[in-house]
């Protein structure tokens, strides 16, 4: 063979897989979704507040990288670099598919579905998305409010929509009841939580 | 050396053998010199209570080296003149380097390494440098892969894998052994022996047929442990080797593995021993060094764990609940679900969580997604249980709540003893909500579908669970807790 350099080429991967990782954090959805490490084991299991258990397999999520030989010689770990990007995006589309995959299959079994049949996305539905869910609080009383995942489109369209339903003073006393229904619930949840005889 | 004699055993047919064992050649200089020993080994009978002295043993003189033809002929002599004159002493046969090595390759070379990846695994371990830790992963793989890899169809073959894994061990662990490094030695024994258990029941084996092996493996574990306690004992401080770069959180880590580790010895010691008394000196180091004790994270439970119990039983039951109360209000806060850095799960090891707090780490470990779950909090909420400790756990019920028990399930039992296995799940359920006080009791205190081979093994399982913290489980830690 002709001479190598693999100690340092290693060093090289593991900064480019470095890279190709935090750029998939990077992306704003994901990053809130908390990532840990099984080092053993071939599935998982949860069981919920409701005794309910929910398994679940380990899933394989890769991306292609392509890369012309020309580049490589010329443009070095580079050439690796340029191109993660696009692997990056792969990678996020198929945990972004998986994260919506598992969504579905818990709220189909659970029925916890608003169906808009087909409407556009209006005030009235937001608030009933928001009844179906629990919302905790923080110790000064602040509302966790969930993320909302739409599609680019209806992004666009919401953008221009929230400051409509910010400046309705019906759709904010409907939103402010919300939170105080959902703090009552959560009160009662948290003062559930106690040891009994 | 005792009347000449070595080693003594019992052979296949039952007749007494007698060895003297020298190193080198032997010529007739030597021989001359060694005479003594010889008579005393052919001509004194064994004396041992289980030894029947009217019987005549047989004698070996075994030389690593070569015996000349010169002292060959004398003890042919020696032999046929003790026939003729019909002494009752017994018959000298010899065992030279050549015969050693062939009976060494017939026994053993079966189980030397063949398979490239596990050659490479035995240089490494047998190359080492011998002042870390041992790396237990690769420890783990060469004995299950390169030694109890297959269950042969002929139990002889099993059982002899058994007897060779501890001839190999020995080999390996020659660096440790020469640095004295006593937790590294006792690391690899206890690995050892957990990889034997586990064989053994694969293999469905009698226990008679494995045991001595096993005990032999449980001896050295014993043997290494006390070994690290005269020294830790004999010490001033807990520092180690290049005082450049100690000090600190390693300090305290090493401080905590030593004091865990022999707590765990007196724990044993507590538990075997009729006649057990306890030891005023390591109680004074374990209640002086109390408060730089470092959990750093979920697989520093066992050692805070033994020296819970070592107080426990040596009348300090006040330090000992603190020190448990510290605990949970450790992970309560640690591992709540929005705190940004929780305790590392049992899979992360000192070494490792030391890497990544002094920023020295090749990989990065990302502390926030330790937050919300736990391995042991549910473990120490049913110690507390046990303790009729109502009160802290009712004051901090609301929190506890939130963090979700985890927990590795095996699908194969005996897998308990494996480093790491695809068999098994990664489960995590909450705790209720509202938890009755009773329940929990009863739960803590029931032990009805414990597996056996806890049960059977459970004095292995307390120091198995020291050099692999992430096969903790409610059950053994309970079966510790309240039988042990």
């Amino acid at each position: 063979m002709l001479p190598d350099f693999p100690k340092i080429k290693e060093k090289l991967k593991k900064a480019i897989n470095r890279y190709l990782q935090n750029l998939v954090r990077q992306e704003p959805f994901l990053s809130q979704i908390r990532e840990e490490r099984h080092f053993e084991g071939n599935r998982m299991t949860l069981k919920t507040q409701d005794g309910e258990l929910d398994q679940s397999e380990y899933k394989e999520i890769s991306g292609e990288l392509s890369i012309k030989k020309e580049d490589i010689i010329t443009k070095g770990p580079m050439a690796f670099i340029e191109n993660v990007y696009n692997t990056a995006e792969e990678i996020k589309k198929q945990k972004a598919k998986l994260v919506f995959d598992k969504l579905k299959e818990v709220t189909d079994k659970t029925g916890n579905v608003v169906n808009g049949k087909g409407q556009p996305f209006t005030f009235d539905l937001f608030i009933e998305s928001l009844e179906k869910i629990w919302i905790d609080f923080d110790d000064q009383g602040r509302p966790y409010l969930p993320t909302l995942v739409v599609s680019p489109n209806l992004g666009a369209k919401l953008k221009e929509k929230l400051p409509e339903w910010e400046a309705n003073s019906e759709y904010k006393k409907r939103f402010e009841d919300l939170i105080e229904r959902k703090r009552k619930e959560w009160n009662d949840r948290e003062s559930n939580r106690k040891l009994v005889d | 050396m005792e009347q000449g004699k070595d080693i003594v055993t019992i052979d296949e047919n039952g007749d007494y053998c007698a060895y003297q064992l020298k190193t080198g050649n032997i010529d007739l200089n030597k021989w001359r010199n060694i005479l003594g020993e010889v008579k005393e080994l052919i001509e004194l009978p064994i004396t041992h209570p289980s030894v029947d002295k009217t019987k005549i043993h047989k004698s070996f003189l075994v030389a690593n080296g070569e015996i000349t033809d010169e002292v060959r002929i004398q003890i042919d002599q020696m032999n046929e003149d003790n026939q003729r004159k019909g002494r009752m002493y017994s018959y000298l046969d010899i065992i030279n380097g050549q015969t050693l090595l062939k009976e060494f390759i017939d026994a053993q070379g079966e189980f030397i390494p063949k398979d490239l990846e596990n050659f490479r695994l035995f240089l490494e371990l047998f190359l080492t440098d011998g002042g870390d830790f041992l790396p237990k992963d690769n420890f783990f793989s060469f004995l299950n892969n390169a030694i109890f890899s297959d269950i042969p169809k002929q139990k002889s073959k099993a059982i002899s894998s058994i007897s060779s894994s501890v001839i190999m061990t020995t080999y390996m662990l020659s660096p440790y052994q020469i640095k004295n490094n006593f937790y590294a030695l006792f690391e690899a024994w206890t690995s050892l022996a957990a990889c034997i258990v586990r064989y053994a029941q694969k293999a469905k084996l009698k226990k008679e047929d494995w045991i001595g092996s096993f005990n032999l493996v449980k001896s050295e574990i014993i043997r290494s442990l006390s070994l690290l306690k005269n020294e830790t004992l004999k010490r001033e401080d807990f520092l180690e080797g290049d005082w450049l770069g100690d000090g600190g959180l390693i300090y305290r880590a090493r401080a905590t593995i030593v004091l865990g580790t022999l707590a765990a010895l007196e724990v044993y010691f507590h538990k075997t021993n009729e006649s057990y008394v306890k030891d005023e000196k390591l109680l004074k180091s374990i209640k002086d060094n109390i408060r730089i004790l470092w959990c750093w994270g979920e697989s520093a439970f066992p050692y805070f764990f033994n020296i819970i119990k070592y107080l426990e039983f040596s009348n300090e039951k006040q330090i000992a609940q603190s020190l448990l109360k510290a605990l949970l209000e450790a992970i309560i806060k640690s591992n709540s679900p929005k705190s940004q850095a929780g305790l590392s799960t049992p899979y992360y090891s000192a070494s490792d969580i030391l890497e990544a707090v002094l920023g020295i780490n090749t990989e990065r470990t990302d502390f926030s997604q330790f937050a919300g779950s736990s391995y042991i909090l549910e473990l120490i909420i049913l110690m507390l249980a046990r303790r009729d400790r109502r009160e802290i756990l009712e004051k901090n019920w609301r929190k506890i709540s939130h963090i979700q028990f985890k927990e590795f399930k095996l699908d194969d039992i005996e897998d308990i003893f494996l480093w790491r296995t695809e068999k098994g799940v990664n489960h995590a359920e909450f705790p209720k909500m509202t938890q009755s006080w009773k329940e929990l009791v009863k739960e803590a205190n029931d032990f009805s579908r414990v597996p056996d081979l806890y049960l059977e093994y459970l004095d292995l399982l307390n120091f198995f669970l020291l050099v692999c913290p992430h096969r903790i489980n409610k059950a053994i830690i309970g079966l510790l807790d309240k039988k042990y």
